[in-house]
């Protein structure tokens, strides 16, 4: 539903290293997804206010600590209402495999959040190698 | 290469090695049959192997993130994975990748072609990695026409088509000699695609220099733009300049210009590689698939009465794992002249103990061998 926190990330230069820290200072669960550097956090399944997370590597972007996705109706309405207001693009739209459309926005005051468009057929488009 | 009279009879051919290029990483899964999940890209692998294909040119596709994969890591996931569903299938991996370390510090640290050398130190090792040797331009949008990327995302997208006929391979000396000194130090075999003859020279050069002593196998890559084209005199030309002994020579060309192109190489005796990385299409303009472009293949090939090769025939062809230990040993077994020596004048010959050889009984077409023997002194009573 749009406007709620659908997922949440967490970034580090060792992934399985910080997936470690949290399982031991939260007692989270997390498992590494086959074949990607992806380590899914499973909380209590049912649980209230239940949202899922993930651990992986720092992204070329200057975000330090948790980043919240919040979801929308389209990626690039936000994004073109977010720079109206002073906001800042700061990964442009970007794809899911089959999941998602996703972009990383800067507020005014510098406080970094994402936006998640939901799209079975979301794919980037290839490029030259 | 050396045709004899009985060359392009099927039988005397070795039986056909298809290889099988599924992965497309030009294409968006809209585009064409492109496997994006793990279980999709393996699963791939398998029915190109039941289909007919015994050589599988390898592209990993990042499924979390839907781009050609640049980890070191996926690449031996993938590949290990694919050890395990087609145990029997030549490996062949796509040697234009760069891979890219994880971490943004370690980005900035990496030297560019050390990037791409660690195509060397991939584990499980692939059978062979294809080497570029001479840097090219690869427009391959050049040689396409309106019908062939209908419903595809390059239609009426010129911009991304821009993007593909801008792309060249970046092989320079620099390049591939280190790098083949490395497959060489990790027994992996290069899989040479040359874009014309001019780069085929280039690796005649390495061959005589001793840079590369094994086995040749080598595709004639035509995608135009840079590359070889359509025109078939152009391939035979080509082939022409292959020496007898390669081992296989693959035709690699693109959309329906690749179907009469395999059909040639069929019938010349020479091996295909079809797939959707390479071609949509059918003759008759409708969409094939991976595995139906196989199917075409074998169906072909056995039309025209020549085997299609089992994964066992297809590794003792292209004589995978097998390495040689001198210049000469190249040259021999590839059946090219030994290089000359100083002061050496004239064509270049290999020496031999001088006495004639024994007449064949056939097979070289020529009769003046049983004309020169003798007839027996009839009897007389």
């Amino acid at each position: 539903m749009p406007g709620l926190i659908t997922h949440f990330e967490i970034y580090g230069d060792a992934p399985d290293t910080l997936a470690e820290f949290y399982r031991e200072v939260l007692g989270w669960t997390l498992n590494r997804a086959e074949g990607v550097d992806y380590w899914r956090i499973q909380l209590e399944a049912g649980a209230a206010g239940n949202t899922s997370g993930g651990v992986t590597y720092r992204p070329a972007l200057p975000i330090k600590g948790w980043l919240q996705y919040v979801q929308v109706g389209s990626v690039d309405d936000v994004l073109a209402t977010a720079e109206r207001l002073g906001g800042r693009v700061v990964r442009e739209r970007t794809a899911v495999p089959r999941t998602a459309w996703y972009a990383v926005i800067a507020d005014p005051e510098d406080n970094v959040f994402a936006i998640w468009q939901p799209d079975a057929k979301a794919m980037p488009l290839p490029e030259p190698d | 290469m050396y045709y004899t009279p009985d060359s392009i009879l099927p039988e005397n051919m070795a039986p056909l090695i298809i290889t099988a290029a599924p992965y497309g990483p030009e294409w968006l899964p809209g585009d064409a049959d492109i496997p994006v999940s793990w279980d999709e890209q393996v699963q791939a692998a398998v029915d190109c192997y039941n289909a007919g294909a015994t050589m599988l040119h390898v592209h990993v596709r990042d499924p979390a993130t839907g781009h050609g994969s640049v980890d070191f890591e996926q690449f031996n996931y993938f590949l290990g994975r694919l050890r395990q569903a087609v145990p029997k299938m030549i490996l062949q991996v796509g040697g234009s990748i760069s891979f890219a370390p994880k971490s943004a510090d370690a980005k900035a640290k990496w030297l560019d072609y050390d990037t791409r050398h660690m195509l060397t130190e991939l584990d499980p090792k692939p059978d062979c990695v294809t080497v570029a040797v001479g840097t090219t331009q690869w427009d391959v949008v050049s040689i396409m026409t309106p019908d062939d990327i209908v419903g595809t995302h390059l239609e009426n997208n010129p911009k991304v088509q821009a993007a593909w006929a801008g792309m060249w391979v970046d092989a320079g000396p620099a390049f591939y000699l280190e790098h083949l000194k490395r497959l060489r130090a990790h027994r992996i075999m290069p899989y040479f695609v040359p874009g014309h003859i001019h780069q085929w020279e280039l690796i005649e050069n390495l061959i005589r220099a001793g840079v590369y002593m094994g086995p040749l196998n080598m595709a004639i890559a035509g995608y135009g733009g840079g590359t070889l084209g359509r025109n078939p005199y152009d391939w035979m030309n080509f082939l022409q300049r292959v020496p007898q002994g390669a081992s296989s020579v693959t035709f690699w060309s693109s959309m329906r210009g690749l179907i009469p192109l395999s059909a040639m190489s069929i019938v010349l005796g020479q091996h295909v590689r079809v797939g959707n990385e390479d071609n949509l299409w059918g003759v008759d303009k409708t969409r094939r698939t991976s595995v139906q472009q196989i199917e075409g293949a074998v169906r072909l090939c056995r039309e025209f009465g020549r085997k299609v090769a089992t994964a066992e025939e297809a590794r003792a062809i292209m004589k995978i794992g097998t390495w040689y230990d001198s210049v000469d040993e190249t040259l021999h077994n590839l059946g090219l002249p030994p290089n000359r020596t100083e002061g050496q004048t004239g064509f270049l010959l290999w020496e031999t103990d001088g006495k004639k050889g024994v007449a064949k009984t056939g097979g070289d077409s020529h009769p003046m061998a049983y004309c020169m023997v003798a007839p027996p002194v009839p009897q007389t009573a």
